[in-house]
């Protein structure tokens, strides 16, 4: 639930995505950790936080129908 | 009064589609003006019809009779020209249907591609090929001339004036088989019109050029026709002089050599229009200028820039139909005084695109039409006086006016007073969109520009749209109904001549340009010196080589800004013995050419010559006009009840333009009449009439510019 | 922006229009200006570029509207440059390239170039270009590695790097870029041309800041992005709410037989909208798959296909719409993943992907059956016998789009996701040593329908050099265009080659043992071989026979439908000879639709 740094190196190339949408992290990110103690995630900003929940939600009630 | 050369009579005729108008300037200064109903079905009899009227004596001292015509135009609009036959290098039969794979709008699924004029049942493929330098790999044999003539026989049988081009691949910088066909083609069906796209269009890439040969053929027997026409009736008048058609680059051509390459009077009519709405523009100081020529059927509108008209290199009849041609970008809009209203599925009120023509025109000419149209609208509302139209000459019926409004009044559920306003609103916001377009997408604000409005329904409407726009002032030239004639009598004499030399200029092989250029430049001259009567006119010449660098696939002669040509980029080059380092300075004026345009330049990159051209100018002398008697007749003013705006019923100042003075003014509400055309005045404008007879309209609090 | 826009109050929305409209014109005027100057005919000819302007935090205001393949690289790759670099290490005169499809682009062979703009040392907006550009180096001449599995086969990387500082060329970078491209001349004519593109851009947007000083332009441009952001918005909140899901696939990746699917599912919720991805199959060992650019482009384009013609295209149009796809599936492709062919093959899959499941969902009347859906790529490359000089370029073709509820296909027409146009056989062979025996129309293959899908093409060339190098990625030679609401489907792609001297065409696959019979590389022919590359044609759009027989008729009369297909696919018999005029026996039409139909039920 926080907004870090990425900090490369300038002769690291390599990139980093987004673990919700896949698009790319530059410079910084923001983190948040999966409800229910799942596990920690980089994502683009708190629009890609709600959207993971709400990605989630979905999975849910379709498995329920 | 103004003054024509020699004291010889000066004809201009402009062909419309819903009137003709002539004017004529004549010795001493005098100037005679007509204006009657065309005749579609017969263009060339409206002309004459006006010059009959006009009293011109045809025998007498006649310089010039030149004429402006839509009649290839119409006929690529609607539609209506040749049955043609395409002629291409077998295995490309289908080069008019493939054209260039793109599409009109980025995310429109349903587009529908542009129908080729040639159907593919009328196209014949034939064995030869030329390679990109010229040598023949396969030979064109005189038994394949033999079954091509046969075939194309053969689909022409039954045709009514049938037409054929002949596109073959590499023909830009090998002619031979094109001319060998051209050639087979005329012996064995001797007559048949051939247009050969190495005489029409000798550009490289393959549509660009078949399409603009097979316009070229395709609207050949129409244009003949015409020509003929017109010939014949000036051989029995036995009228003397030069005999032109204006031709879409602004010079004239010759009545006779027209047919040879219509394609290139393709905006003739368009283009006189224009010559007179620049020239107005600089006779009133207006660096930038639209203008709106409104007539019955449509409204045309251009932009003049400093005085100059604006070109566009790739004129296209529509998406992906070009006309690869030097052209003066026009654009035409659906709206005109014989626009009709009506009420739509969804219930709203909807003018245009739909016209009521000559014939039957609007409900008010009481010639058999029925539908309201913009003009009844006008007279409803007071703004056009049914007893002056045309001067008088013909006596607008108000009574049918306004019944031919009233179903479209019940429909509304409004007066037809109130509907009338509502149609005119309309109308007017149909132009003030397409004016907006026009400009807008040229990247230019309408709101830093002038309208100058003419036709005989442009002044009526100018003013509600510039101030609906925001566009500073209007200007109303003499005789606004007359104005396109007028251009085609001022037009300067023009020949423009070009011819293809590919040579690196870092080569030995370039020795040759300058004497080319040279030889070119004169021949051009000569062919101009042949169309004037008079040798001791000036005739200007510059001389333009088109250079790329070797690799590059666009040459630079001109400079094009969305679609507009900007001629100060154009490499005009001093020719003459005197020119020893002409290729060495042809170079580096290529240079510092492309570093100007783009910012940049290659110095280590070789540069190739594409074409050279020639363009020889013998400007129209001046031709001053004071239509006007331009003096009070002593009559008290005289007022009519007429619909502002809003239900607002005014009493509006009615004037004869014939009795303003210069420097006179007039505050709206007010209408100006005169015999083609009338002036509405709003309230809160004021119009003053500037030295050159033009009435310049702008707001009554705006500070008054001379 | 008339009278169909939100609401702006206390905004002065004729200028803003105005302002609008003289961005996109920056825009149109720095593409002409690298049309007319580049060496590559997908430059000059085909168009296959974008040029953008950007506010001051690099964010796009407006783009020419010429390419929207690469809408989704105009859309984040600038904006990526300039946070990478930071704004505060741009000086005035500086232009950074990038082609790096991890980092905002599409894939490797577009470049893209960016350059500040500055007024008295103040930062006040960018201009930019993408461009394809023909050789880039790599496994195969014309830099299009059908048979690459990973990104350093497919050409030169570039990560955001300074080409110009401060007006001076940065001689190290373009003699490392100029040493790894096979055709260096051209490199420099082209690379050059999106530099002019880019003064010209920069001169032009200086006019406006002249106006509007840099605050003031950039305040306008916030309203710009807000007004099409309102627009997108006003336009999703258009269509109901609700999950619509699809799938299709990739034929093969190049390398191995098998396909690959793409799963979608469109979420519509109020006047946003998610597109997501996630469910789609991992990424391929060969170049089919799609940077994040590539799918959110497609999304994108889809959509663009379905609202209002003039949404006006620039970032606000992102911001109501999400795009999920993870990094490691096909739809995002992870380093050092293959992805040359994402550009071309995947992003129109996965847009017709999108439109058929919005359109024939929920719009039935404005659907259309599939196009020919390939951008049919064909490289090649050799020494030009004419000069000496080797030469590389990259090919591609129309085809036939789908029959749609309107009216037939368009025959020979651009990839629906792009708009580039074809290279005249007059500069193509002016500039490359073949010699073409046809360029026609393929005769007889759109999908049967109440209207028939468009025709493909068929070009058949002759080699003229000792030896060219060829090399191919394309689709739908597995899967036919599909026919919509009964129409049929259309016909597919073929590469067939035939030796100097005879006329017997076999497929690539065939005559030289290919894995794939549409992605291969490095194919050596000789002078005298003859290649011929049919064009897939569309899908047909409702029941053939339900089509109005007097158009059957113009159909066999002008050639496009053959006399048997006539009654074969759409029931209707013709009488008399093709000389003397044919015409429909109405009789024994209905009578064979009749049967044909009790023989479908």
């Amino acid at each position: 639930m926080a907004w870090h740094e990425l900090n490369k190196n300038w002769h690291d190339t390599t990139v980093d995505y987004c673990d919700v949408c896949g698009n790319l992290l530059i410079a910084r990110y923001w983190s948040f950790i999966e409800p229910d103690g799942g596990e920690t995630r980089r994502c683009c900003d708190e629009t890609c936080e709600r959207l993971f929940g709400r990605l989630r939600r979905l999975e849910e009630s379709a498995a329920e129908s | 009064m103004s003054r024509s050369p020699n004291g010889a009579w000066r004809i201009g005729v402009d062909t419309g589609g819903t009137f003709t108008d002539l004017v004529a300037v004549g010795p001493g200064g005098e100037v005679r003006l007509q204006k009657v109903a065309s005749t579609p079905a017969e263009p060339a009899r409206a002309t004459f019809d006006a010059l009959k009227r006009s009293q011109v004596d045809p025998r007498g001292e006649v310089d010039s009779f030149i004429m402006g015509t839509t009649i290839a135009t119409n006929a690529l609009i609607q539609r209506r020209g040749a049955p043609t036959v395409l002629i291409t290098t077998a295995g490309f039969e289908d080069v008019l249907y493939i054209q260039r794979i793109d599409r009109q709008g980025l995310y429109d699924l349903q587009w529908v591609k542009a129908e080729p004029y040639v159907p593919r049942d009328r196209v014949v493929g034939v064995n030869e090929r030329i390679l990109a330098d010229g040598s023949v790999r396969t030979a064109l044999t005189g038994g394949e001339l033999d079954r091509v003539v046969d075939e194309v026989r053969r689909i022409t049988a039954g045709d009514q004036e049938p037409a054929v081009a002949v596109s073959l691949l590499f023909s830009y910088v090998n002619p031979a088989h094109e001319q060998e066909l051209a050639a087979a083609l005329q012996e064995a069906l001797g007559g048949l019109p051939v247009s050969i796209s190495s005489e029409v269009a000798p550009i490289w890439r393959e549509y660009e050029r078949s399409n603009t040969t097979a316009m070229d053929a395709y609207v050949k027997p129409i244009v003949a026709n015409f020509a003929g026409d017109l010939l014949r009736e000036l051989d029995a008048l036995e009228m003397g002089g030069w005999h032109g058609l204006l031709r879409s680059n602004g010079g004239h051509v010759a009545i006779p050599d027209a047919p040879a390459k219509p394609v290139e009077i393709v905006l003739s009519g368009l283009a006189a229009g224009m010559i007179a709405g620049a020239h107005f523009a600089r006779a009133v100081d207006s660096a930038k200028a639209v203008t709106l020529d409104m007539g019955g059927t449509s409204a045309d509108v251009g932009v003049i820039v400093d005085g100059e008209l604006q070109f566009s290199g790739l004129f296209e009849v529509e998406f992906g139909l070009p006309l690869a041609l030097p052209i003066l970008d026009v654009t035409t809009i659906g709206a005109g005084g014989g626009s009709i209203a009506s009420i739509d599925s969804g219930g709203l009120l909807k003018v245009g695109p739909e016209s009521a023509g000559a014939e039957p025109g609007p409900a008010c000419y009481g010639l058999g039409g029925e539908s309201p149209t913009v003009t009844d609208a006008n007279v409803v509302m007071g703004r056009l006086n049914p007893g002056y139209f045309l001067g008088g000459r013909m006596n607008l019926d108000a009574e049918r006016a306004r019944s031919a409004i009233d179903p479209v009044a019940d429909r509304l559920g409004l007066t037809p007073e109130d509907t009338a306003e509502a149609i005119v609103s309309v109308s007017i916001e149909n132009m003030d969109g397409a004016m907006r377009l026009v400009t807008v997408d040229r990247g230019l604000d309408y709101r830093e520009f002038d309208l100058v409005a003419y036709g005989g329904a442009g002044p009526l409407h100018a003013t509600e749209i510039a101030r609906r726009m925001g566009m500073n002032r209007v200007i109303v030239p003499p005789n606004p109904g007359l104005v396109s004639a007028y251009g085609t009598v001022i037009a300067d004499q023009r020949v423009d001549r070009r011819i293809t030399l590919v040579r690196r200029l870092d080569h030995g092989e370039s020795e040759d340009l300058p004497g080319a250029l040279s030889r070119l430049a004169d021949e051009t001259v000569a062919e101009l010196r042949s169309q004037l009567r008079r040798p001791e006119v000036p005739v200007d010449v510059t001389t333009y080589v088109a250079c790329r660098y070797l690799g590059q696939n666009y040459e630079q002669e001109i400079r094009t800004e969305f679609g507009h040509v900007d001629r100060s980029f154009e490499l005009a080059v001093p020719i003459g013995p005197e020119a020893a380092d002409f290729v060495a300075r042809l170079a580096d004026g290529y240079h510092t050419t492309h570093k100007a345009a783009y910012g940049y330049e290659m110095r280590d990159q070789p540069i190739q010559s594409v074409y050279l051209g020639a363009t020889a100018l013998s400007e129209a002398p001046e031709v001053l006009i004071r239509p006007y008697a331009g003096r009070g007749d002593g009559t008290a003013p005289v007022t009519r009840r007429v619909l502002a705006a809003a239900g607002q019923w005014v009493d509006a100042l009615i004037a004869n333009r014939d009795t303003l003075e210069v420097g006179e003014t007039l505050d709206g509400p007010a209408v100006i009449e005169e015999a083609d055309s009338t002036t509405w005045v709003p309230p809160g404008f004021r119009a003053t009439v500037h030295e050159s007879q033009c009435l310049i309209i702008a707001r009554s609090d705006a500070e008054a510019r001379p | 922006m008339t009278a169909t826009s939100p609401p702006f109050d206390g905004i002065d929305r004729v200028g803003l229009t105005l302002l609008y409209k003289r961005v996109r014109n920056i825009c149109d005027e720095m593409a002409f200006a690298m049309m007319r100057t580049a060496y590559s005919p997908i430059f000059s000819e085909g168009l296959d570029f974008s040029t953008l302007v950007l506010d001051r935090r690099g964010r796009l205001i407006a783009t020419a509207g010429i390419n929207p393949a690469m809408l989704g690289a105009s859309l984040y790759a600038a904006t990526w440059i300039i946070r990478e670099v930071g704004p505060e290490n741009f000086a005035d005169g500086d232009i950074f390239v990038h082609n790096d499809p991890y980092r905002g682009g599409s894939h490797l062979p577009e470049h893209m170039m960016v350059a500040p703009v500055y007024s008295d040392g103040e930062l006040a907006a960018f201009v930019g270009n993408i461009a394809h550009l023909a050789e880039i180096g790599g496994m195969a001449p014309g830099s299009f590695a059908a048979t690459a599995t990973d990104i350093f086969q497919e050409g030169l990387r570039i990560p955001p790097t300074k080409l110009f500082d401060r007006g001076e060329p940065v001689q190290d970078i373009w003699r490392i870029m100029l040493a790894n491209h096979r055709t260096p001349n051209n490199s420099w004519g082209d690379l050059h041309a999106m530099v002019g593109s880019l003064r010209v851009g920069e001169r032009r947007v200086g006019g406006l800041i002249a106006e509007r000083g840099v605050d003031g332009l950039n305040e306008a441009f916030e309203q710009i992005l807000d007004y099409a952001e309102a627009y997108m918005r006003s336009e999703i909140a258009g269509l109901p709410d609700g999950i619509y899901t699809g799938e299709d696939c990739m034929e093969d990746d190049g390398i191995s037989d098998r396909s690959y699917w793409i799963r979608s599912r469109i979420i519509v919720e109020g006047d946003e909208l998610i597109f997501d991805y996630s469910k789609s199959d991992e990424q391929a060992i060969g170049p089919i798959n799609a940077p994040y650019v590539v799918t959110l482009s497609a999304s994108l384009n889809g959509l663009l296909y379905v609202l209002a013609r003039d949404v006006p295209v620039n970032a606000g149009i992102v911001r109501p719409v999400k795009v999920v796809a993870p990094a490691g599936t096909i739809t995002c492709v992870r380093l050092p993943g293959p992805c040359v062919g994402g550009q071309t093959e995947f992003q129109p899959r996965i847009m017709e992907l999108v439109l058929g499941q919005i359109l024939s969902q929920i719009l039935p009347e404005r659907a259309a059956a599939a196009s020919g859906n390939t951008s049919l790529n064909f490289l090649f490359g050799g020494v030009d016998p004419r000069n000496g000089e080797y030469y590389a370029h990259y090919h591609f073709e129309g085809m036939g789009w789908g029959g749609r509820a309107t009216s037939d296909g368009n025959s020979a027409q651009i990839v629906p996701h792009a708009n580039c146009r074809n290279t005249p056989v007059e500069i193509f062979e002016t500039k490359w040593p073949w010699v073409h025996e046809e360029y026609s129309l393929n005769d007889d293959t759109g999908g049967a329908g109440r209207h028939r899908g468009g025709l493909g093409v068929r070009r058949v060339m002759e080699v003229e050099g000792d030896v060219i190098t060829v090399s191919a990625l394309s689709e739908r030679m597995k899967r036919s265009p599909w026919g919509l609401f009964g129409g049929h489907d259309g016909s597919r792609t073929a590469l067939e080659v035939a030796p100097e001297g005879s006329d017997a065409y076999e497929t690539f696959q065939d005559a030289f043992g290919l894995i794939s019979p549409s992605k291969f590389t490095n194919i050596r022919l000789r002078r005298g071989d003859r290649v011929r590359i049919t064009s897939p044609s569309g899908g047909g759009y409702g029941d053939p026979l339900e089509r109005d027989p007097a158009k059957v008729l113009a159909d066999v009369e002008l050639g496009f439908v053959s006399r048997v297909s006539a009654e074969s696919a759409y029931g209707v018999v013709l009488d008399g000879a093709p000389d003397d005029g044919l015409v429909v026996d109405e009789a024994a039409t209905a009578a064979l639709r009749r049967s044909m139909r009790d023989g479908v039920a």
